[in-house]
């Protein structure tokens, strides 16, 4: 059969340029296709990936006031909890810039941050920032923060923080557009974690919930229908809880 | 012993719900040697004929014996072994492999069956020697015939086949291929069969079958055929 090879190779050589552009032009559809194909299920991984590492809360309840301690124990017993951690957060401004942060205290069990360089605060003098922020502030400098008037913030103890490590966190996705917030421009634009001392009140303002009856990973179906489905259960007795904090806090007024 | 023997052969072709006969209850028998000539009219039926004895087609009815052998109900694949051993094709229109020089192009035909002539020697033998290394583009019409007539012989088939061998060639080269084709029968004591319409040509056959409307009109055998190159037409 060598002369039947000897007329397939020739084929080809005679028509190298047609050879070249048929095997670019499969190769395109092929790139486009498998690209189509498993871009989306590439980044869903990349995401899921991200949130495991992180242990990111299923649901999280923010609340302008405190959470109180009778509170904290009706949410504890809250359906389908696998767990729920209370921590503070406050938002200011780096005073000396016009930068919005928000202030978070450290959490150990749900959303939690991980460090890229530095160590994450020891002491209530200690700020770890957003590892975007690497090139703006560096290690063992200070940041002052102030409130929108430019008062010290009243939640927290101290206003002046050594910078001592840089984290990721789930929270935090995009590197603009972090979230809103009232003071400076309306946007937060970066944001840092403190021990949980630094803050004055132990009253916490958020609750991160993690569920037990999850199934598949972050954006299937069945995960997002679930968790869709354990908040509306939720939200009657949330939504009491309101209304008898709120008749609290006006009997309290009345009181005064 | 007849070598080829033709009975009851037809075929049958459906044109808008009737029955179009291109083959019409054929019947003859061709010795062992003979160059035998079919001639007859555009649409007589010749190429269907002549498709049926080399494999490539199927008679709708009758029987195709080849050498004792009923080849009317071979399958597929034993049609397949029975073109690619027994029989050699020559086509009006040559069709040689553009990619392979002329040698090539006999070389591959001699590849493929068990018992091929030397190629060089065919190729000398139709007169082509100092042309084996140029591609069939490179050839003229009368070239190209020679070489797809040195592919045919190269196989060393049984039954040599031509249909209009000569349509699209000059008269000086069509008397030469006709010449090449009488002597390989001669010389072989092979069958080859030629389809023309030119009946000018059929002294030169030891057997001449003539078609009309699918049909056999006449069936004569030629003691003293006439050396090619005195045929005028």
């Amino acid at each position: 059969m060598k002369i039947l090879n000897k007329n397939i190779l020739r084929e080809f050589k005679f028509s190298i340029a047609r050879f070249i552009s048929i095997s670019i032009l499969l190769a395109l559809g092929v790139f486009i296709l498998i690209g189509l194909k498993v871009t989306g299920n590439d980044m869903r991984q990349t995401a899921n990936d991200y949130y495991s590492i992180h242990n990111m809360a299923d649901a999280e309840i923010r609340s302008n006031a405190n959470i109180s301690e009778v509170d904290q124990k009706k949410l504890k017993k809250l359906d389908h909890l696998k767990a729920i951690e209370f921590t503070n957060s406050t938002d200011g401004l780096i005073s000396g810039s016009n930068t919005s942060i928000r202030i978070q205290a450290e959490t150990t069990k749900l959303s939690t941050n991980q460090l890229i360089s530095g160590h994450l605060p020891k002491n209530n003098h200690e700020i770890t920032l957003n590892n975007r922020d690497k090139g703006k502030y560096e290690i063992g400098s200070y940041i002052t923060l102030k409130n929108k008037s430019g008062d010290a913030t009243s939640e927290l103890k101290n206003n002046k923080y050594k910078v001592v490590g840089f984290i990721t966190s789930s929270d935090y996705l995009l590197k603009q557009n972090l979230g809103t917030t009232t003071v400076g421009t309306g946007q937060i634009d970066t944001y840092g974690v403190v021990s949980k001392s630094a803050f004055k009140s132990n009253n916490p303002t958020v609750a991160l919930i993690s569920y037990n009856n999850l199934k598949g990973s972050s954006y299937s179906d069945s995960y997002e229908k679930q968790v869709e489905k354990n908040i509306s259960q939720s939200e009657p007795t949330i939504k009491r809880m309101v209304q008898d904090r709120k008749k609290e806090s006006y009997s309290l007024l009345i009181k005064r | 012993m007849s070598y080829i023997e033709v009975k009851h052969s037809s075929k049958i072709y459906k044109i808008n719900g009737h029955d179009f006969y291109a083959n019409n209850d054929i019947n003859f028998n061709l010795d062992k040697g003979e160059l035998t000539i079919i001639v007859g009219e555009s649409g007589a039926g010749k190429s269907t004929l002549l498709n049926i004895l080399g494999g490539m087609d199927s008679s709708t009815s009758g029987q195709l014996i080849i050498d004792n052998t009923d080849i009317s109900d071979y399958s597929t694949r034993q049609m397949t072994t029975y073109r690619r051993k027994s029989v050699g094709f020559v086509f009006q229109f040559y069709n040689l492999i553009p990619n392979l020089t002329s040698l090539e192009n006999v070389e591959l035909a001699s590849q493929i069956v068990p018992d091929a002539l030397d190629p060089i020697k065919v190729m000398n033998d139709v007169g082509l020697s100092d042309r084996v290394d140029s591609f069939p583009a490179e050839l003229s019409g009368g070239e190209q015939q020679r070489v797809s007539i040195a592919r045919a012989i190269a196989k060393n088939p049984d039954l040599l086949l031509c249909d209009e061998p000569t349509g699209a060639l000059d008269y000086k080269t069509g008397k030469n291929i006709l010449k090449m084709l009488q002597d390989f029968c001669h010389n072989s004591q092979k069958n080859v069969i030629i389809v023309t319409h030119n009946g000018m040509i059929k002294p030169m056959a030891d057997h001449v079958i003539e078609l009309s409307d699918g049909k056999v009109k006449l069936d004569t055998l030629n003691v003293s055929p006439t050396p090619v190159e005195k045929i005028e037409w």
